[in-house]
């Protein structure tokens, strides 16, 4: 790298804070996701003004940038494609501001997602999105990915969450979209600049809505002899007009790599679990519980139990948000998509994935936001076997269609970053994308702010980027089994 | 012949002709139905479908017109007066229900459709889409989200862009494009169509929108509580926003306004306030959260707590809802001033509204920090003509900016012709004071990358975007 930029850089950030040896960004290459990438350098910003700075710096030099936070994103946004740095937010960590009184959070970016709960469970409040990544996520990778959540069902993904936000642009300018107070004037860019994916600046502070804890929760577990019935019964839930906290599936296979890990109770010899969180004031639950069981067992659930206490509760949804580190128990590599569909077409669409899985050689488990019909098919591989990988992405990029085809997105939650850029011309148009473009261009005219993502590069979707002459990618190699997502 | 001149006068007109053949009106009777702030458009364009919107922007920034994007016209006077306008593009013929997935909440509409139909459609199917926006008789879903008109079911379902999964917009240089998906969760891409909200047509034309909708719930209860001091009501507003009870709307409103609602009458009392708190959710939860607002408003001191029950809440609400939204009683005669503040702060903007104007009416969304003063134009007259121009804004501009408010005028009526001052001219009330320094240079980069011959109703959005 530059020697100058380094120099400019440990000037802006201190030098225990610019990092540069192979050894100290190796980690910095990699995300949950299947790309890889070295960066050419790391710095760790300590505030917004730095943060500025080193924005400034990185375009008198020419040089892109890729905001980070905890890397735990499965699509690639926070690798550095294209010879980039990577701006990381770990050092911006505060919660600046928990105001009770007005239910809002003031907090830095590199902020994990679970700390802002804790800091507001006190004053009985909460910050709903809950990524199955909570414990490890950041607030400003979720800002950047609109994260969705196993409660955001009932109370709306990221962007419902978000009053305001602090960025620094890719000019390296310092301005607040939106603020505390709602309906700030002029062009509402709080909800644009979330889900985009860090191209459109970086996040330093946000002002995040916080939301009353609810006073009860009881957890069921619907226990189906066919997937058929279970997303029938899914279909049925959001029909009925029954709205749950969550309400979440998973197969048998994803089962078993969860009792494998786990130990969760949960019935291996079940075709279909669905997990379903009923919340709200005690009075009236019951109603409510016993509303969902039943459509549940007109449906031809075998069973339905009802967690009666905060412990077993806890019990299943470890099972649930430990799926995917455990299918280490069962596959040496995965890979998951993220595609959405009309919950009415769920019982069609599961049948889908099962056919992609079985035209490719691969097994499929599906563990997902069943409610938001967000499906999270893990295509099981070895990357050591000749071909795998290929027919691995391969498969993912029919699911992909086979969601658009039934009126849905490529995208639910994980974001496009990298791995699924190519496939974005399956839901647009190029028109459609011509717009975007535009749009990026009015904050990112340069494409020096998370360069080369969302946006289609020619390639087939799912066709393996390492098979490219030209790309961003040095390497493409799979997930990496056991990560907390 | 007289057909002709007026075509002559109009350089663009043979463009948008072609594009729209009998669909666009030059007559002056046509035109002066679409004033706009108070200026009389030069033309009206009256597309059918999506396609011909798209051709006549096209046709419109290839001849250097501009064009004021109009649904039912109920805030056609909200932002400061133009300069000209050559074309009003009335979107009411892009009007229709094109898919309702029912069993999966999501509905897609023309941008054109009365909200009245939307509502219809929905309640068929025992849903609605949760914005409780004003103007619920006339307006269009279009317009509707370009002024990000919504009410105070915010408070439990969330802002009005989050109710919108995607759309189908006209360009300014004649493309149509699709944000979003129709599902209720996509992040493939921008979300532009969230842009739309609050957008008033300069950033391209919704032509189609989908919306996320919710089941309604099984009961809704009122509860009315009539507190002395708008501080005491706005400090149980708060306490109840952030309890469990979970409520869907809560609204303050005066004495004054109550007496616009029938089924309030009975509850007004001269200087009293009433906090409105909307409960929904199953017979045994909606049982509980009357009860326990019941105790804490007798706890703060109320004068007096009652209950709409289900049977007269949903009308009783419908009239509510235009309060809680900022709709004027009657736009001629009304200037709509909006604040809003962090919810903390609510009662010194009211304070400081009731201060400012004495006979203006009050109402607001005391959870979210929302207050509306209806404004009676003939109030504003002798104030404008003691004070001289705008002496009686300045001071508090500065005060607003200290206080971290920001300020809109939600509606103001042309200037009738027997008030002189040009005070009472929208385009001379405070566009807007925010607390920050807002993101200008970002509202032009967005409004010159996306209309970047200024197409669309130019200038008039703060910022001069």
């Amino acid at each position: 790298m530059d020697g100058r930029l380094s120099a400019a850089l440990e000037t802006i950030v201190g030098r225990r804070h610019a990092l540069t040896t192979p050894d100290e960004i190796r980690a910095y290459a990699y995300d949950g996701g299947v790309d890889r990438a070295q960066p050419l350098a790391v710095v760790l910003p300590g505030s917004s003004e730095e943060v500025a700075a080193v924005v400034r710096a990185c375009r008198e030099r020419d040089i892109r940038f890729v905001p980070r936070g905890a890397g735990t994103g499965l699509s690639g946004g926070a690798i550095a494609a294209k010879d980039a740095i990577v701006i990381s937010t770990a050092r911006l960590c505060r919660i600046l501001e928990i105001d009770a009184a007005n239910r809002i959070a003031l907090v830095e970016p590199g902020v994990v997602n679970a700390d802002v709960s804790a800091a507001a469970r006190p004053h009985g409040l909460r910050y709903v999105p809950d990524p199955s990544s909570m414990a490890a996520c950041t607030i400003g990778g979720n800002i950047a990915e609109n994260s969705g959540g196993l409660h955001c069902l009932a109370y709306g993904v990221t962007s419902a969450h978000v009053l305001g936000i602090k960025i620094v642009t890719p000019d390296g300018d310092i301005e607040w979209l939106g603020g505390k107070t709602p309906d700030t004037p002029g062009y509402d860019l709080v909800g644009v600049f979330i889900g985009s994916e860090g191209t459109l600046g970086i996040a330093t502070q946000a002002v995040l809505a916080l939301s009353p804890i609810p006073e009860t929760v009881q957890t069921l577990l619907g226990v189906f002899d066919s997937i058929d019935k279970a997303t029938a019964a899914v279909s049925a839930i959001i029909a009925r007009g029954v709205v749950p906290g969550a309400l979440e599936m998973m197969d048998a296979l994803a089962t078993s790599a969860v009792e494998a890990d786990v130990g969760a109770g949960l019935p291996t010899d079940a075709a279909a679990l669905l997990l379903i969180d009923v919340e709200g004031l005690h009075d009236g639950l019951d109603q409510t519980v016993e509303a969902v069981a039943s459509i549940c067992e007109e449906h031809g659930a075998r069973e339905v139990r009802i967690a009666h206490d905060p412990a077993q509760r806890e019990l299943l949804w470890k099972g649930r948000k430990s799926a995917f580190g455990a299918m280490g128990r069962i596959s040496p590599d995965y890979y998951v998509q993220d595609g959405v569909i009309p919950r009415s077409q769920l019982p069609a669409m599961l049948r889908d994935v099962a056919a992609a899985g079985t035209k490719h050689g691969l097994r499929i488990a599906n563990v997902f936001h069943a409610g938001d019909g967000n499906l999270h098919p893990l295509i099981l591989f070895d990357k050591e076997k000749e071909g795998e990988l290929d027919r691995a992405l391969a498969a993912g990029a029919d699911i992909l269609q086979a969601c658009v085809s039934r009126g849905g997105s490529i995208s639910g939650e994980h974001g496009i970053g990298l791995e699924k850029r190519d496939c974005m011309p399956l839901q647009f148009t190029p028109d459609d994308l011509a717009f975007m473009e535009r749009l990026k261009a009015a904050f990112n005219p340069e494409d020096r702010c998370n360069p080369g993502k969302i946006f289609p590069t020619g390639r087939r979707c799912g066709e393996s980027a390492r098979t490219a002459k030209s790309g961003a990618l040095d390497e493409r190699t799979t997930a990496l089994a056991g990560e907390p997502f | 012949m007289k057909r002709s001149k007026v075509l002559r006068s109009i350089p663009f007109d043979l463009s948008l002709r072609d594009a729209l053949g009998e669909r666009l009106r030059v007559l002056p009777d046509d035109c002066a139905r679409y004033p706009v702030s108070g200026v009389t458009p030069k033309s009206v364009a009256l597309p059918r479908d999506a396609k011909e919107t798209a051709l006549a922007l096209g046709a419109a920034t290839a001849e250097g017109a501009t064009v004021v994007v109009r649904g039912a016209g109920t805030k056609s006077h909200r932002l400061p007066s133009p300069r000209a306008v050559d074309v009003v593009l009335d979107t009411r013929a892009l009007d229709g229900i094109i898919e309702h997935a029912s069993e999966d909440l999501v509905i897609t509409v023309g941008g054109g459709t009365p909200l009245a139909k939307l509502e219809a459609a929905l309640r068929a199917h025992g849903q609605f889409w949760p914005c409780d926006a004003p103007f619920a008789a006339t307006a269009t879903v279009g317009g509707t989200i370009a002024s990000n008109a919504h009410g105070a079911l915010r408070l439990r379902y969330g802002a009005l862009r989050e109710q919108i999964l995607g759309a189908q917009i006209a360009t300014a240089d004649g493309a149509l494009v699709r944000t979003g998906a129709r599902v209720v969760k996509s992040v493939a891409g921008y979300d532009a169509h969230k842009l739309m909200a609050g957008s008033f047509g300069t950033l391209g034309v919704i032509v189609e929108a989908t919306l996320k909708v919710a089941p309604l719930p099984e009961v809704e209860n009122v509860v009315i509580a009539r507190f002395r001091s708008p501080v005491t009501a706005c400090a149980v507003a708060r306490a109840v926003a952030a309890s469990v009870l979970f409520p869907l709307a809560i609204v303050l409103i005066d004495d004054a306004c109550a007496k616009r609602v029938g089924a309030l009458l009975a509850h007004a009392s001269t200087g009293s306030w009433l906090l409105l708190i909307r409960c929904g959710g199953n017979r045994g939860s909606v049982a509980r959260q009357v009860a326990d607002l019941r105790n804490a408003c007798d706890a703060a001191g109320a004068d007096a707590v009652s209950v709409l029950d289900h049977a007269v809440t949903p009308r009783a609400w419908s009239d509510i809802r235009e309060l809680a939204g900022g709709a004027p009683y009657d736009s001629e005669r009304y200037v709509v001033q909006k604040t809003t503040s962090l919810p903390t702060d609510a009662p010194a903007v009211i304070a400081d509204a009731r201060n400012r104007w004495p006979a203006a009416e009050l109402s607001a969304q005391p959870g979210s920090g929302i207050v509306y003063a209806h404004i009676p134009l003939a109030a504003l007259e002798p104030m404008a003509r003691a004070n001289g121009e705008p002496a009686h804004i300045e001071p508090l501009r500065r005060s607003y900016q200290r206080a971290g408010w920001s300020e809109v005028v939600l509606s103001a009526p042309p200037a009738p012709a027997s008030v002189s001052s040009s005070l009472l001219h929208p385009s001379t009330l405070p566009a807007y004071v925010a607390a920050r320094e807002a993101p200008t240079r970002l509202f032009r980069a967005v409004k010159a990358a996306l209309d970047p011959a200024g197409t669309l109703d130019p200038g008039r959005l703060p910022g001069g975007v």
